[in-house]
């Protein structure tokens, strides 16, 4: 794998961030020298496969040794939480409470990778209640890193979301992410158009999560367990089942493309601190 | 050391040139040495081999994700028992995008299952091509050529037949048109001739007949012995 060897200048001193406790992590260890990530995946409309997104990022991350946990806004019954229960809590992220509980952990946690999947229409009220506690403005000063993971819908009123996110995100890793898991004819969009929204999104990258055949998510979905747990044909207590091969080869392929593809866009350089 | 699983998989991408009749010899070849078989037909429309043996082929039609669990699935199976895919010339493509879409190789290498490719050769630029290229693509694959001289006669002494993969190869002898018709007839099983042939049927007809399966056969048996054979530990 590539490494990039430029500079890295996020190693400025701590900022006082809004939030960041006092027990700061000890630079010289190792193992601290991650510093906590912060990924988000959002949409502001529903059913464009945010939950798939975070699932498959939950996925990448364990199949490569990064502890990553998870939180759901989809109060108060997650579907993340249903795929991944061990790691994901579930949490209302316009509420003070349960933002400390995100915010707050985030240097203190031993697990340095949070993902959180915001529900259906809240990722410009919660990238607000990000900015309003001042995390946005941490992250800007490289204490923690920031990601985005906008998932596209197939219409038009995706790209005016775009215009709205980018405010926010001008100095996140954000990615615009084209969900074709379940649909084949999509992003029929005007290029003129296209070409105008994008044109805000200067720092954003495309990513592509690619066409998964509809049976093997559906068994995926009754399942209800992590990707990897049903290609490796376990059921959610580690048990034997019986997945058809057929479905399982399906899933890892599709696992294996997705892992390209955020290879590709070098998440694991990112949470790793190597970018 | 258990033995590997053969998964035949009986193709080309062309049509016509002999597909149902070789899974169907191979078949017949299984029972007539007293061992049982599991069989795939991908024409679902007109099952030729499925026909044939009612009781040890399915249809698996692999325009459905339905048709393709009822093949993949029990093809992965290490019983033992071999099975034969007949792939209908309109399922080629399909077929080995499916194989490709769900990483079939390695899991057949990992379940102890040989996957063999009894490959049927015409000639066309078609057929090269794809031979050639699924040659590539898994180089670890046993590929048979199987020239048919009843559907394709003299392919082997063509100067084309040397454009494809440089593989073992098997040889079906043409048919006389009066045997041709005799084991065409429906119901007419090639082991149980073999077994006990039929008093009532003309000496000429019984021999001919008898001569043609023994070559076919006895190509099939020594692909057998040879596989026992590289199977075995203890051999240089």
């Amino acid at each position: 794998m590539a490494r990039n060897p430029r500079p890295l200048k996020q190693q400025a001193p701590a900022k006082s961030a809004a939030q960041a406790p006092s027990s700061a992590p000890e630079p010289e260890l190792g193992l601290n020298k991650m510093k906590p990530t912060l990924i988000m995946v959002g949409a502001d409309k529903g059913g464009v496969g945010k939950t798939t997104v975070a699932r498959a990022l939950l996925d990448y991350f364990a199949s490569n040794n990064v502890i990553a946990r998870a939180f759901d806004t989809e109060f108060p019954r997650g579907t993340l939480h249903r795929f991944h229960p061990e790691i994901t809590e579930v949490v209302d992220i316009t509420q003070t409470p349960d933002q400390m509980r995100i915010l707050d952990t985030l240097n203190t946690s031993q697990v340095k990778v949070s993902v959180i999947d915001t529900r259906a229409g809240a990722l410009t009220t919660s990238l607000e209640a990000l900015r309003e506690v001042g995390f946005l403005d941490a992250a800007r000063a490289g204490d923690f890193n920031f990601m985005l993971f906008h998932v596209l819908g197939p219409s038009i009123a995706s790209l005016g979301e775009i215009a709205e996110t980018t405010p926010f995100v001008s100095d996140a890793h954000y990615f615009l992410v084209k969900n074709y898991i379940n649909d084949a004819t999509f992003f029929d969009w005007d290029p003129t158009t296209a070409q105008t929204y994008f044109g805000k999104a200067r720092n954003a990258s495309e990513v592509v999560i690619p066409k998964l055949n509809a049976m093997a998510y559906e068994q995926v979905d009754l399942a209800g367990t992590p990707w990897s747990t049903f290609v490796a044909n376990r059921t959610a207590a580690g048990e034997p089942a019986q997945h058809s091969f057929t479905l399982r080869g399906y899933v890892r392929t599709w696992q294996n493309r997705n892992a390209e593809e955020f290879k590709r866009i070098r998440l694991l350089d990112f949470v790793n601190g190597r970018i | 050391m258990r033995s590997r699983t053969l998964a035949f998989i009986v193709c080309s991408p062309t049509g016509r040139v002999g597909n149902t009749i070789l899974a169907r010899l191979l078949a017949d070849y299984f029972l007539l040495s007293g061992r049982s078989f599991v069989g795939f037909d991908t024409d679902a429309h007109e099952p030729g081999f499925a026909a044939r043996f009612p009781d040890e082929v399915v249809v698996s039609d692999l325009t459905t994700i339905q048709g393709q669990m009822g093949l993949i699935d029990p093809l992965l199976v290490a019983d033992g028992v071999p099975k034969i895919v007949d792939l209908w010339h309109r399922s080629f493509d399909g077929f080995f995008t499916l194989l490709e879409h769900t990483d079939f190789m390695a899991e057949a290498r990992g379940q102890g299952i040989e996957p063999v490719l009894l490959y049927l050769a015409d000639g066309s630029p078609r057929s090269i091509d794809a031979a050639g290229r699924l040659a590539d693509r898994y180089p670890d694959l046993q590929i048979i050529l199987v020239g048919n001289d009843g559907t394709v006669p003299g392919l082997e002494s063509r100067a084309q037949f040397y454009h494809y993969p440089q593989t073992r190869t098997f040889k079906i002898a043409a048919l006389d048109p009066v045997l041709r018709q005799t084991i065409d007839e429906r119901g007419f099983s090639l082991s149980r001739f073999m077994m006990m042939p039929p008093t009532h049927m003309s000496i000429v007809v019984r021999a001919g007949l008898r001569e043609w399966l023994w070559r076919i056969f006895s190509q099939f048996k020594s692909f057998e012995l040879r596989m026992t054979l590289e199977e075995t530990e203890h051999l240089g």
